[in-house]
């Protein structure tokens, strides 16, 4: 019962009130910007896919020597220019980027059993080979029949499954609302067909930005399907701070990023508020907030610096809360050793969405 | 200085087979031999006498008594028909390839459904990272003397060995090598070496096979009858 002289104000902490929470917290100041809803095993294992930004979640995670879980690494004793020229290592299983939560729901939909790979759409280059346009980016060449190309759909399916399974955590970072898809089958496209690989048809491939519904209800899907398979499975969401490449809304490039942004980062909200397993780390506002006054963003104002992802990452891990006891001995193994010393050479973000950079002719 | 060899034999294991082969068909030959594991090393060099050999005191005290015995600095570019089992040696590079489970879809396959899988363009630069130096070495013999690859026997179906094997003899191919596989002439129904032919260890083959294969050779104009 609030007293006639009191109200619910007063007795908010510090991080409540913009001057003390940020404006006189300044930058390097903020704290408790997330406290993990969940405590973990100190041996938990993390999976992570989504935007290029998970990329970064992945390498903090394995750089603190945690357990990332590599569910499809490269073949032992690959090279690491190798590993990365073929992008093992990038995220737990070799997804590519799965920007949309329509793509997420297709990846589950596989792992499940509930699809097989020849329900995803394949095309035949020029050369005669193949590429999945889930995927279209995996292979630097495309594989050499779509034998072996729905082969290697089915094993990430089944190392993507693995995640699900025996992850603690999937993390997953929500990075597009616009995507492309196919018309006549439903096919939802990572990147636009004839923007790196397949050929463009007006008549079949058609823009969609998909709205907070739809995306809701994607990721509902998927989480549940998840769920399924692994009823103790969490859940972390995340919204990527880096701005769309490019827009086919019709709008202008920073409106449709702040719109697609705003809208994943309600979907992320609403879906952490609504089930006790899912979380949401605030990745987006660290980076795109006014507080960091646009820091962190490099001279493109689009690529994300060191230091800023190290500033998210502190807050990851300072929000963490892994004082359970550890389940497994000696977690890791050759497998696991073999991924991480290949994954820890890695340099280079993998980012197909970049590929839409070489259509701006202007 | 002793009489030239008609044939020089150079590789890993596979080549034992081959030298006992030309000996019990009494064809002069000569061997530089030296495992498999100093091979996928890279214990060989180019250097100004041709081939070297680093850090198996064994097989550079072989290849000195050669050159002293043919009295040429450089044993390979001699003239003399070359046979070799350089480039494959398989047993240190395909089982790492399969640590995590991965194995190659081929066409001709059962889909896999198990397990993790890596294109053929994935283990083709696999393959070439491993093997370029040797690859190189061969191209580099086959300018100076004939010279024919050998591909070792087909003795079992473990994941990835046959799709490995198919992948360095396409490569060796492609440079313009001449290959000579066994498995053409010599595989039972099955596709494998038949047991008579192999030796006891169940890996390589046998003098006799070796003879064959020599023989085989020279019938099919690669090597002088």
């Amino acid at each position: 019962m609030v007293e006639k002289s009191d109200n619910p104000y007063r007795h908010l902490p510090a991080k409540a009130f913009w001057r003390t929470g940020v404006a006189e917290a300044g930058l390097f100041g903020l704290s408790g910007l997330w406290s993990s809803a969940w405590t973990l095993p100190a041996d938990a294992q993390f999976a992570t896919f989504g935007s290029c930004f998970a990329q970064h979640i992945s390498r903090a995670l394995i750089s603190r020597k945690m357990n990332w879980l590599n569910a499809e690494p490269a073949p032992g004793r690959t090279p690491p220019e190798l590993a990365q020229k073929y992008n093992y290592g990038v995220f737990s299983a070799r997804t590519g980027n799965i920007y949309t939560a329509a793509q997420l729901l297709i990846w589950a939909r596989l792992a499940s059993g509930a699809i097989g790979a020849d329900s995803v759409e394949y095309w035949t280059d020029g050369d005669g080979l193949v590429h999945d346009m889930l995927r279209p980016k995996i292979e630097p060449q495309g594989f050499v029949s779509r034998k072996e190309a729905e082969a290697s759909v089915a094993s990430t399916a089944r190392a993507f499954a693995r995640c699900i399974t025996e992850a603690d955590v999937l993390v997953f970072t929500l990075g597009l609302t616009e995507g492309w898809i196919n018309t006549a089958t439903g096919q939802s496209y990572s990147i636009c067909p004839g923007t790196g690989v397949g050929t463009f048809d007006e008549g079949v491939h058609a823009f969609h930005n998909y709205t907070y519904p739809e995306i809701l209800r994607d990721l509902e899907a998927a989480l549940q399907i998840m769920w399924q398979m692994n009823p103790g499975l969490h859940v972390l969401l995340t919204v990527s701070p880096v701005p769309l490449v490019a827009t086919a809304s019709g709008d202008h490039v920073l409106v449709a990023t702040q719109y697609s942004k705003s809208v994943l980062r309600a979907v992320a909200g609403d879906m952490a508020h609504s089930h006790a397993q899912v979380d949401y780390f605030p990745s987006y506002e660290i980076i795109a907030a006014p507080s960091s006054r646009g820091t962190f963003f490099e001279p493109n104002m689009r690529a994300i610096a060191h230091d800023g992802v190290d500033l998210v990452m502190r807050h990851f891990f300072a929000g963490l809360d892994l004082s359970a006891p550890a389940r497994r001995a000696g977690a890791g193994g050759d497998a696991g050793r073999a991924a991480v010393e290949a994954q820890m050479q890695a340099e280079e973000l993998v980012c197909e969405e970049m590929l839409l950079e070489k259509f701006n002719e202007r | 200085m002793s009489a030239k060899p008609d044939l020089l034999i150079l590789g890993d294991s596979h080549a034992i087979a081959l030298k006992q082969g030309a000996d019990l068909l009494g064809l002069p030959a000569e061997e530089l031999q030296f495992s498999g594991a100093g091979w996928h090393d890279q214990r060989f060099a180019l250097g100004e006498n041709g081939l070297e050999v680093r850090g198996i005191p064994r097989a550079a005290g072989q290849l000195r008594a050669l050159r002293e015995k043919l009295g040429v600095a450089d044993v390979f570019a001699s003239g003399i028909p070359v046979l070799t089992t350089v480039g494959f040696h398989l047993g240190r590079l395909v089982p790492p390839f399969g640590w995590n489970g991965h194995q190659l879809q081929e066409e001709d396959a059962a889909e896999i459904t198990e397990g993790l899988t890596a294109s053929r363009a994935f283990a083709r630069d696999y393959v070439r990272h491993y093997r370029r130096r040797h690859f190189r070495l061969l191209r580099r013999l086959a300018r100076l003397t004939p010279l024919i690859v050998v591909v070792p026997p087909r003795v079992h179906d473990r994941p990835n060995y046959d799709s490995f094997t198919r992948i360095i003899v396409e490569d060796l191919r492609g440079v313009g090598l001449t290959v000579y596989d066994p498995a053409e002439d010599l595989a039972g129904a099955d596709g494998f070496l038949p047991d008579n032919l192999m030796a006891e260890d169940g890996i390589h083959a046998t003098a006799e096979c070796g003879a064959m294969m020599i023989a085989a050779m020279r019938e099919q104009g690669l090597l002088a009858a």
